[in-house]
């Protein structure tokens, strides 16, 4: 058995657990906001209210001076409170949040002759900010549950779940041997500008991955990892980096569109290449016919590119928040850019797979630009065939100019 | 415990805007801010209507669950605050609360956003209570003085009421039934009775 074949065994292993992991968690999540941080008196050192002797139940408490200073605002009031200027303090953790953020919940229920039914308010305000006019939006709250948990969890999912099945390929099939072996000459595949391109916009788009996961997972993960100091400082970095690597990204898939779009056109070839599954799975060497770029390649290039766009507008939306969408338009922007992100962050991981640790030969091509002759030969045949004719022998090494 | 709530009369609301501002002078709030606003409903024909608005310190509340950094906490009488330090300005609380609470001050982010900002229901925030440090990030802690929110307090009409929520549904009950109608409290279904997200 190959290094290969071993290492997606356990990488396998490793992602169907986390799989399983994820998929309890999602089964058990409930995302109810408890309270975490009690109001109290000012606490005195219990040794020094035992000498005076004055018990502690004297102390006025929270609930009762607010609840007296409620009673205030009743009509027929007009009384003083009976002191004023206390002094309680706001301390962390609270031991029974959950029970308590419930009961609320009861309690609100039970008040339904003051219930009025949810929707969509808008009114008239003299303020002149935008959305000032706004009294009620109750789809936050629909916003929300689609953000936290479907988006969240499904995107682990996807991502955990295409690493699966990478992993299982890997394990099952190997690596994808080149058939007839190296033949150590090569040929030029990417030029210098197509390379650069390609890492510039691979660069940003890892920086972007990354930085936006931190958003999006940044709570579950590093919260009780790096504490909510230390989130805040990498959220913030990562907000930034983010918005500071889409201009590198976009203008990377403009120029990809500029160089390789003609190429990436779809062809009769991509449905036979695809129905075989680019002969991936056996060592045939004669693997469905191939152009330039295959339907694997026209994949991912249209998904960054088209998602790449999408990306932009939703991210432009959200970086420039109410300028021409209102609050649904902004909910919608978000979950867009979300899932679009995902769906790419998806993609990219079976970009990156198939490009170095699942292909003999594949990274050459974006790496020194040359790739071999019998890559080329089993992969893009009629790629090849068209070079060979343009540029007949061309020796791998480069040539001297007296040649 | 005591549960703090806001309610808003309004069959009582005059729109003076005085809440709004008795808020910003307490605060000190930066320009362009607005803790505090009241909105018009039905401007100039029958049935108009103004309600104060400002957060509403939900139960379960939607801010700070989509929080990326978790820096909206809620407090065990139900006030819903934030910190911040740790805020990135990402806006994300802003399209989740139903009640356009949270403020942007622009000052950072392509001149769009800066760290939120919103009603801390006169509760300061997570620095020390009453320190110039909390004082110039979320205003003054009439809460820790055993006070309520400075707009109800102070509101002329008594519209506007603040403390616990079991007390000010009771006055506005009595006063419904006293006076023979009411239009219910507004927001209070959205604010502190929705289940949808809750699985028991």
């Amino acid at each position: 058995m190959s290094p290969y074949r071993i290492g997606g065994g356990i990488a396998a292993l490793v992602l169907a657990v986390l799989l399983v992991v994820v998929t309890v968690q999602w089964l058990r999540y409930s995302d109810l906001v408890w309270p975490t941080v009690s109001i109290g008196p000012t606490t005195q050192p219990s040794g020094s209210s035992a000498t005076v002797g004055q018990s502690t139940a004297s102390e006025p408490s929270v609930t009762d001076v607010l609840a007296e200073r409620t009673r205030l605002q009743a009509d027929e009031a007009n009384r003083k409170p009976s002191g004023e200027n206390e002094n309680f303090v706001f301390q962390r953790g609270v031991s029974n949040g959950d029970s308590i953020a419930r009961e609320w919940l009861q309690q609100a229920a039970e008040q339904h002759e003051l219930l009025t039914p949810p929707r969509d308010v808008s009114g008239l305000s003299s303020l002149p900010y935008r959305n000032a006019d706004r009294l009620e939006q109750p789809e936050g709250r629909d916003w929300r549950s689609e953000h936290n948990s479907p988006v969240r969890f499904g995107g682990s999912w996807l991502i955990f779940g295409i690493s699966l099945a990478l992993a299982l390929f890997l394990f099952a099939r190997g690596r994808i041997q080149i058939v007839e072996g190296r033949s150590g000459e090569t040929v030029p595949r990417f030029n210098a500008i197509e390379r650069a391109n390609h890492w510039m916009t691979a660069s940003a788009f890892i920086i972007m991955g990354l930085t936006g996961l931190v958003i999006l997972y940044g709570k579950p993960l590093l919260l009780p990892l790096i504490g909510e100091h230390g989130l805040g400082r990498v959220a913030w970095w990562s907000a930034w980096l983010h918005m500071s690597a889409a201009v590198p990204f976009v203008l990377g898939i403009l120029v990809m569109a500029v160089l390789w779009l003609r190429e990436n056109l779809i062809t009769r070839l991509d449905l036979e290449w695809l129905r075989r599954f680019g002969g991936f799975l056996n060592d045939d060497p004669h693997k469905p016919s191939a152009d330039r770029f295959n339907a694997g390649q026209k994949l991912v290039f249209w998904g960054v590119f088209l998602g790449g766009l999408a990306a932009l507008a939703s991210g432009l939306a959200l970086m420039f928040p109410f300028h021409w969408l209102g609050y649904h338009g902004m909910q919608w922007a978000q979950l867009m850019h979300a899932i679009v992100g995902l769906l790419m962050v998806a993609l990219i991981i079976g970009h990156i797979y198939i490009g170095t640790v699942g292909m003999e030969g594949a990274v050459d091509a974006m790496w020194s630009g040359r790739v071999d002759r019998n890559w080329a030969k089993e992969h893009h045949d009629r790629w090849y065939a068209r070079i060979i004719n343009e540029w007949p022998r061309r020796p791998s090494r480069p040539a001297t100019p007296a040649e | 415990m005591a549960r703090m709530k806001f309610l808003c009369d309004a069959d009582r609301c005059i729109e003076c805007n005085a809440c709004s501002v008795a808020c910003k002078n307490e605060h000190q709030v930066p320009w362009g801010i607005v803790r505090r606003r009241v909105v018009t409903i039905n401007d100039g024909q029958p049935g108009e209507k103004s309600v104060s608005i400002a957060c509403m310190h939900c139960n379960d509340a939607p801010c700070a669950a989509v929080c990326p950094v978790s820096c909206i906490y809620q407090t065990d009488i139900g006030v819903v605050l934030h910190n911040k330090d740790t805020c990135i300005g990402c806006g994300y609380c802003f399209y989740a609360c139903p009640f356009g609470a949270p403020q942007f001050p622009r000052t950072s982010n392509f001149g769009t956003r800066g760290k939120m900002d919103k009603c801390t229901y006169c509760a300061g925030g997570p620095e020390v209570t009453h320190s110039d440090a909390e004082r110039s990030k979320y205003g003054q802690n009439r809460i820790a003085e055993g006070k309520l929110p400075i707009c109800a307090e102070m509101c002329s009409t008594r519209s506007l009421l603040a403390g616990d929520g079991e007390i000010i549904a009771q006055i506005y009950k009595e006063r419904v039934a006293r006076r023979g109608y009411g239009e219910g409290a507004p927001g209070w279904s959205t604010a502190y009775a929705d289940k949808r997200n809750v699985r028991s």
